[in-house]
């Protein structure tokens, strides 16, 4: 150990209460740079998850749904959809009417009881695998092959796994695959074919179960018609023709969904980036005085070590790795912390926020720890870097003077 | 080595007062002679604190230049001032300047680990030889703490020793000290100053002149011999 190191460490451990006071700033000021940024960054994760699950331009739901408060629920509570129009009425969408519709698919909502019919309240939601464009996809990425049936696929969040059997009104239903975190409802639904649906809406009749389906099926009816717009067409273009021409049903721009949701959390964004900022500015400045007062209550110890023979230079590297060394466990306890509560608390996050919330890879957690763990170490250099300045400046003779 | 004074001078601003400007020390030129032992009295404030801080390379004069054979002290960069420094001269500053954080034995040690040089057994030895010398041979592994001040006055002697430097520079070394410290400590100076080192002491005590081999008087600044 160089004297440097031996002096840095000599003095850490001998105030102890001091050196716990800077590791706890540098630790505040990396909590607040972890939390927040992975808050930011968790919400900016579930609004893309969000956009790419949605994957559609356009949605055609019923008339009744067509209130932002129902859309809004529908797309990011999960709460269940009792939608549904009659499918005579989205004739129009499939003859040619309107023009512009490159894909188009259809899905039926349709939700699970909490008795004990079945496993858990849930909400089902009907694809059809050979024009489904959103759903599917997803599938594919942990199962590749058709879902056969009474084969479900279920959300991140549900507790089943693949090989496990959930009874929904009485039909053993196998799970075939799990889906991807999204932040959104989506993880708490079940995917599965329209006949599956079919078979449990018959078997909740057969058996008296109470199942609210309004009489209606995945036969002839939908509660979401999900279309993407072909080239050379515009999505406002397609979207006023279908509401000119097509009743009993709305069509609404995905993004304009996404819009409030987007703007919300821009608001919380910018609340929590100025919060980081401020406690940043906050830190930096208690730690800019306390590495001051520090080097204040220690310039003798300097002064003496420049008789001794230390250059300018030196007593700045002795001042930076006692900075260094303080602010790098302060940042890394922080930034643990940080990561640790913000992983913990992330649902909890999400329901108050009422936004998706979605942590980061683990690629993107390391660039996030690390960006924090360096950032706050060095504001503790950069706050010791005016300490150490003043103190290579030292006149050591007038400072031993004054001591005397 | 010569040690060397040439016209210098120092002029503190004051920040209150008629006169914002303190000569602190007037033209002076002066010599440290090889192999003795030169006191330069004075009272309090007189400027000879100033004189010695200039010639350690610890204060830059406001005119003048001070010379190690013939090397501007002054024209060097603050690292080499620092390293010649730590090499040629032993310096006791006045007052109480150990470190705390380090043993009487680390204390004695530091112009070695300041420069991350390793210390041997040769080093350790003459350490434990010099403080044997003055008597606090037994105290090595104590911490600062736990010294009497003409205790830590020795460890700071020895620190200033434990390099062989050709140039000692004491102010005020026997200030706080018993009648047999300032004896033992004045004796060591002598065996210094025999030895071939410069050996510059300056106190404003009157009743040791006659161990000096020269004698300056300062006075308001001016140096008088």
């Amino acid at each position: 150990m160089s004297f440097a190191e031996s002096l840095t460490f000599k003095q850490l451990s001998r105030r102890p209460a001091r050196t716990a006071a800077l590791i706890l700033l540098a630790m505040l000021l990396s909590l607040s740079i972890m939390g927040g940024t992975l808050i930011v960054s968790g919400l900016k994760s579930g609004l893309t998850s969000l956009e790419s699950r949605l994957g559609a331009d356009i949605m055609v739901v019923p008339y009744e749904v067509r209130t932002k408060t129902n859309l809004n629920d529908l797309i990011l509570q999960g709460n269940s959809g009792y939608y549904y129009v009659d499918r005579q009425y989205l004739s129009k969408l499939y003859d040619g009417s309107i023009a512009g519709i490159d894909q188009i698919s259809e899905q039926y909502y349709f939700a699970t009881a909490s008795s004990g019919c079945c496993s858990a309240a849930l909400q089902l939601i009907a694809f059809d695998p050979e024009t489904d464009f959103t759903i599917k996809p997803w599938i594919n990425v942990s199962y590749k092959k058709e879902l056969q049936d009474c084969e479900i696929v279920v959300g991140s969040q549900i507790n089943a796994f693949p090989g496990d059997t959930l009874i929904f009104y009485g039909v053993e239903c196998r799970v075939a695959a799990r889906m991807d975190k999204t932040g959104t409802y989506l993880d708490t639904s079940v995917y599965t074919s329209p006949a599956t649906i079919e078979k449990l809406i018959e078997n909740a009749q057969t058996k008296q179960l109470a199942a609210y389906t309004g009489n209606t099926s995945p036969a002839t009816h939908a509660s979401c018609v999900l279309i993407n717009v072909a080239d050379g067409y515009t999505v406002e273009e397609v979207l006023n023709d279908i509401n000119i021409h097509v009743k009993k049903v709305v069509a609404i721009q995905s993004k304009s969904l996404i819009a409030n949701v987007a703007d919300g959390l821009t608001n919380v964004s910018g609340i929590i980036s100025a919060l980081v900022i401020v406690v940043w500015i906050l830190s930096l400045i208690i730690l800019v005085i306390a590495f001051t007062m520090m080097i204040n209550e220690r310039k003798k110890e300097f002064a003496i070590v420049r008789v001794i023979g230390a250059s300018e230079n030196m007593l700045t590297r002795m001042v930076m790795k006692e900075a260094l060394a303080v602010s790098a466990v302060g940042s890394l306890t922080g930034s643990v912390l940080g990561l640790v509560i913000v992983s913990m608390f992330s649902g909890l996050i999400e329901e108050h926020l009422s936004l998706p919330f979605l942590l980061p890879s683990v690629f993107g957690l390391a660039g996030l720890f690390l960006t924090a763990f360096l950032a706050s170490t060095a504001a503790g250099a950069l706050a010791a870097s005016y300490a150490a300045l003043r103190i290579s400046r030292i006149d050591p003779a007038l400072i031993l003077r004054e001591d005397h | 080595m010569i040690l060397k004074a040439e016209s210098i001078s120092k002029d503190f601003i004051r920040k209150r007062g008629e006169s914002n400007v303190f000569h602190a020390v007037s033209t002076t030129d002066f010599t440290l002679q090889e192999g003795a032992l030169t006191i330069m009295r004075g009272a309090s404030g007189s400027g000879k604190s100033t004189l010695l801080n200039m010639l350690a390379g610890l204060l830059s004069p406001s005119t003048g230049k001070v010379t190690l054979d013939g090397t501007d002290l002054y024209a060097l960069e603050d690292a080499a001032r620092s390293r010649l420094r730590n090499t040629h001269f032993g310096i006791m500053p006045q007052g109480q300047t150990v470190l705390h954080s380090f043993n009487v034995m680390e204390n004695v040690l530091l112009p070695y680990t300041i420069y991350g040089e390793p210390v041997s057994q040769r080093e350790t030895h003459l350490a434990l030889s010099l403080l044997d010398r003055l008597g606090i041979a037994d105290l090595k592994n104590i911490m600062p703490s736990e010294l009497s001040g003409g205790e830590l006055r020795r460890v700071c002697i020895a620190r200033a020793l434990i390099r062989d430097p050709q140039i000692l520079l004491a102010d005020e070394p026997t200030g706080d000290l018993d009648e047999e410290n300032t004896e033992i400590i004045l004796r060591l100076f002598q065996a210094c100053a025999k030895d071939g080192k410069s050996v510059l002491m300056v106190t404003h005590e009157k009743d040791i002149d006659s161990y000096a081999d020269h004698l300056y008087q300062m006075k308001n600044g001016v140096l008088l011999s």
